[in-house]
């Protein structure tokens, strides 16, 4: 019996060709989505974090402090990030991606009720040399508007590819 | 439900900080699996296995469950807005996932006030914010923006 053939594993592409391929991803990723901003995901947000001030519970609290109502803690962006957008990317070349950094800008607090509106780009992908070799670095950018058309939150994330 | 035993932060002023002030240390954990999965939960995100399942984690050549990155930054954010006050609004805020949170590390977040100044009208504290494990080790360095009321106005 002949010996079996197993394929040999995909070769590791050149920097030229990971450079092509990286700046194939920038531009919009997906659609825009528009989700309802619900009660009881802010009040899950807020006790997973220990976040215990009265704004994201109760209506009277929250708009004693100047608020349009009770308001999602920051972090429920996540919420969003992970069932509204596409956040797991392919690469040709490298191992393993990691979860480097985030980057946030605050606008307008988004409110319990609220509509909000999720658009999703690839800003920046760039390859580097470091210490480890090859690194790919790409950059997402999720912008966050509600109804009124307000800009509530901009979440950039950056992914290394080794 | 029930009704939750809330807690309103602090009032503070522009005026309480000062650069190079020190922000109290606030002591999480220590954490565990439970965190991670309320984490999930609250993301419903249940994709990656490593962060809740030691068989997967360990197969994929991790010590064990790593706990998100994320979720590490959201409790620094939060312990950012519990320094700065009720009447804060943070303008701005930045991590690294730099070192892993495991189960039963305990997670000392700590802070800086890097500069204070007024634009247009406005109060900023800029700070620098960081997550330590109990080996001293910061897995979690941040920097943070924020707007605070001045003090009689």
């Amino acid at each position: 019996m002949s010996a079996v053939q197993t394929a040999d594993p995909p070769a590791e592409i050149s920097d030229a060709e990971a450079e092509r391929y990286l700046q194939t991803l920038i531009g919009p990723i997906g659609e825009e989505v528009t989700t309802l901003v619900e009660l009881g995901a802010v009040r899950r947000m807020a006790l997973a974090l220990g976040d215990l001030d009265p704004i994201h519970f109760d209506e009277a609290a929250a708009k004693a402090r100047g608020y349009r109502g009770i308001v999602a803690p920051w972090p429920l962006l996540w919420l969003y990030f992970f069932t509204c957008t596409v956040y797991e990317h392919d690469f040709p070349f490298g191992k393993a991606t990691v979860h480097g950094q985030d980057d946030y800008e605050f606008h307008e607090p988004v409110v319990v009720g609220d509509q909000l509106t999720i658009r999703t780009a690839m800003v920046d992908a760039k390859l580097k040399h470091g210490k480890t070799g090859r690194l790919g670095q790409v950059v997402s950018e999720r912008r966050f508007t509600n109804q009124r058309g307000e800009l509530c939150a901009v979440l950039r994330t950056t992914l290394f590819r080794r | 439900m029930l009704k939750v035993e809330t807690r309103e932060p602090e009032e503070r002023f522009f005026e309480d900080f000062s650069e190079g002030q020190e922000l109290p240390t606030v002591t999480k954990g220590p954490m565990m699996v439970g965190d991670q999965v309320r984490w999930a939960g609250a993301c419903d995100n249940y994709e990656s296995e490593f962060h809740h399942d030691e068989y997967v984690a360990k197969a994929q050549g991790l010590p064990g469950i790593i706990l998100s990155g994320p979720l590490m930054a959201s409790l620094l954010m939060t312990t950012v807005m519990q320094w700065m006050g009720r009447g804060a609004r943070l303008v701005r805020f930045f991590d690294q996932n730099r070192g892993s949170t495991m189960p039963r590390d305990l997670a000392h977040l700590q802070g800086r006030i890097r500069r204070t100044y007024e634009e247009a009208g406005k109060a900023f504290v800029e700070l620098e914010c960081w997550i330590t494990n109990q080996r001293g080790e910061i897995t979690t360095p941040g920097s943070a923006l924020v707007e605070l009321p001045r003090r009689g106005r």
